[in-house]
């Protein structure tokens, strides 16, 4: 049976599962409303002087703030993703080893078990970020600089094609690499005990053996997230033409589809095939 | 129960939040849906027809009308003023200028961009003695305004750029007479530095280099703690570069080498005494 039926017919069985995604969702959904209201009482207390002082105070004022919110937002789902997303990940992977296994699922306990083990989800996460939100964007800056130091071409193209379609798929080849790297360390941490630097070495070892699957296991997700990156990068675009409050709704957009699609199919998926791979199924 | 009123409470605060933007946040996005409405006919005001110009204008009044005590309500106003100058219909545009005009005795910044905005208007229409008459009612009536220091500068600019040289000497003079009218008043002690750079610019840009030369050099003398090397390194380009004097211009560098040497312009006169 393929992998996604198997997805599906996971969570018609034991829909569960699909908790710890809502509630990340709904910590983030919270997390952007609070943002969103930054400029106004009496969110303004508390946000108005950090936006004042790093940004000016420019930014507390309409279309101003919208250019910015999407920036505050990044921030905020770094720090999200690190202390909560990291518990929730884990909660996912112990709930479907659970579900798999045909065993009962009780979030409290799922909970509980992952707590145990929240400091290395917290330094696999935080690893997980460094790599995909700054290690990726290397090469672009590198190009970047290259062509910023006047050089017409590199290898007989253009500035224009490098950073319209290579930098592009160069980021998403990079993503789903990294993301492939580190996708089994979280399961090797929650279903099979293991400390940080075991779970990390075992994870990368898997993701090599099982290369081509878990790469494609991992794109196809991600590729989903595509249109999400385009409206993104076409943000300022849309602000302008349709109203600035449209940057609320491309973020929204990008929650839903990011935490409730992407990271629930490729967290899922990763994880069946990580119980097959190591023989837990 | 209890779970279930704090997930009520939820979509409560997200509304209750909502409630509370500010009226100036409120105005704001007023203001931009107006400039939005606006921008179409900036692109094109020949092609523009009447009903878009309306609704541009009905915009902007629909502010005024909202927020009447508020800048809001100024910036709107000037808005349809700058859209009917732009129209080519300067009556109108006047006529709403002269309205923030006369509603402005206590902001003299305000009060002189729009009369500022009536001279422009003529000056537009190709009507320069009207223009020139209302600026120098806002040298003489709002002398401390930020539109009354760029005055003297804008209308020797414009003799120069016409190429009339006599004006151009007259409005020079006049400049320098204005800014230095400003200094000996008591509110004008404060800004000393600033207005001695105006009266120095009236001089370069009119390129007077034996007065432009004099004035940098009082600069130093008189205002020792403004960083009155730059106005030595401006001396110093002035005799390479207009008067082709390098000996001058040596002078001068290697007196900043030798009075300021902690000043950020160091590498600057080191690079130009080579290449001098």
């Amino acid at each position: 049976m393929s992998i996604w039926k198997r997805v599906v017919a996971l969570f018609r069985r034991e829909p569960s599962v699909l908790f710890p995604f809502l509630i990340i969702a709904g910590i983030e959904l919270l997390a952007l409303v609070f943002l969103y209201f930054s400029p106004h009482f009496p969110i303004k207390i508390i946000m108005g002087p950090p936006i004042r002082r790093i940004w000016g105070a420019i930014y507390m004022h309409y279309p101003f703030f919208y250019e910015l919110l999407p920036r505050l937002f990044y921030y905020t789902k770094i720090i999200l993703s690190i202390f909560a997303g990291s518990i929730t990940s884990g909660m996912a992977v112990y709930a479907i080893s659970l579900a798999v296994k045909s065993k009962p699922v009780d979030l409290k306990e799922v909970f509980r078990h992952v707590m145990k083990r929240y400091l290395s989800l917290i330094l696999l996460t935080t690893i997980l970020f460094v790599a995909v939100h700054f290690l990726m964007k290397q090469p672009s800056d590198l190009l970047i600089k290259y062509f910023r130091a006047g050089h017409p071409k590199l290898l007989f193209l253009g500035p224009k094609f490098w950073m319209v379609y290579v930098v592009p798929v160069m980021n998403f080849v990079f993503a789903v690499f990294f993301q492939g790297l580190f996708v089994f360390s979280i399961p090797f941490v929650v279903i099979k005990g293991k400390k940080f630097l075991p779970a990390l070495g075992r994870g990368m070892l898997l993701f090599f053996r099982l290369f081509v699957r878990t790469i494609v296991v991992v794109a196809v997700p991600m590729i989903l997230y595509i249109p999400v990156t385009m409206l993104r990068g076409n943000i300022s675009f849309l602000a302008d033409k349709f109203m600035p409050e449209v940057v609320g709704i491309v973020l929204l957009i990008g929650i839903l589809v990011g935490t409730l699609v992407v990271d629930l199919l490729l967290t899922t998926a990763t994880t069946l095939i990580f119980l097959e791979a190591t023989d837990e199924a | 129960m209890k779970r279930k009123i704090l997930i009520c409470l939820i979509p409560v605060f997200v509304i209750a939040l909502a409630g509370c933007e500010s009226q100036a946040f409120k105005a704001e996005r007023q203001m931009w849906k107006a400039h939005k409405k606006a921008e179409a006919i900036y692109k094109n005001p020949k092609g523009t027809p009447p009903y878009v110009l309306k609704k541009a204008v009905s915009a902007y009044e629909a502010i005024g009308k909202k927020y009447p005590d508020s800048l809001f309500a100024v910036q709107s106003q000037f808005s349809i003023g700058h859209l009917y100058l732009v129209m080519g219909d300067f009556d109108r545009a006047r006529s709403v200028y002269k309205s923030l005009a006369f509603d402005c005795d206590k902001k003299g910044n305000l009060c002189a961009e729009a009369y500022f905005a009536i001279g422009k208007s003529y000056e537009l229409q190709g009507n320069w003695p009207d223009a020139e008459l209302i600026y120098r009612k806002i040298m003489q009536e709002f002398p401390f305004s930020a539109k009354s220091l760029d005055l003297p500068l804008y209308m020797m600019l414009h003799y120069k750029n016409a190429k009339d040289t006599i004006n151009t000497q007259r409005t020079v003079n006049e400049a320098v007479g204005y800014y230095k009218g400003l200094m000996s008043d008591e509110r004008g002690k404060k800004g000393a530095d600033i207005l001695h750079g105006l009266v120095t610019r009236s001089y370069l840009e009119s390129d007077q280099w034996p007065q432009a030369l004099d004035s940098l050099e009082e600069y130093v003398r008189d205002f020792p703690d403004q960083n009155p090397e730059e106005a030595i390194y401006i001396k110093a380009v002035i005799y390479q570069k207009k008067l082709n004097d390098k000996d001058k211009a040596k002078a001068e560098l290697q007196r900043i080498l030798k009075d300021y040497p902690d000043s950020k312009l160091t590498p600057h006169v080191k690079s130009l005494l080579e290449r001098i």
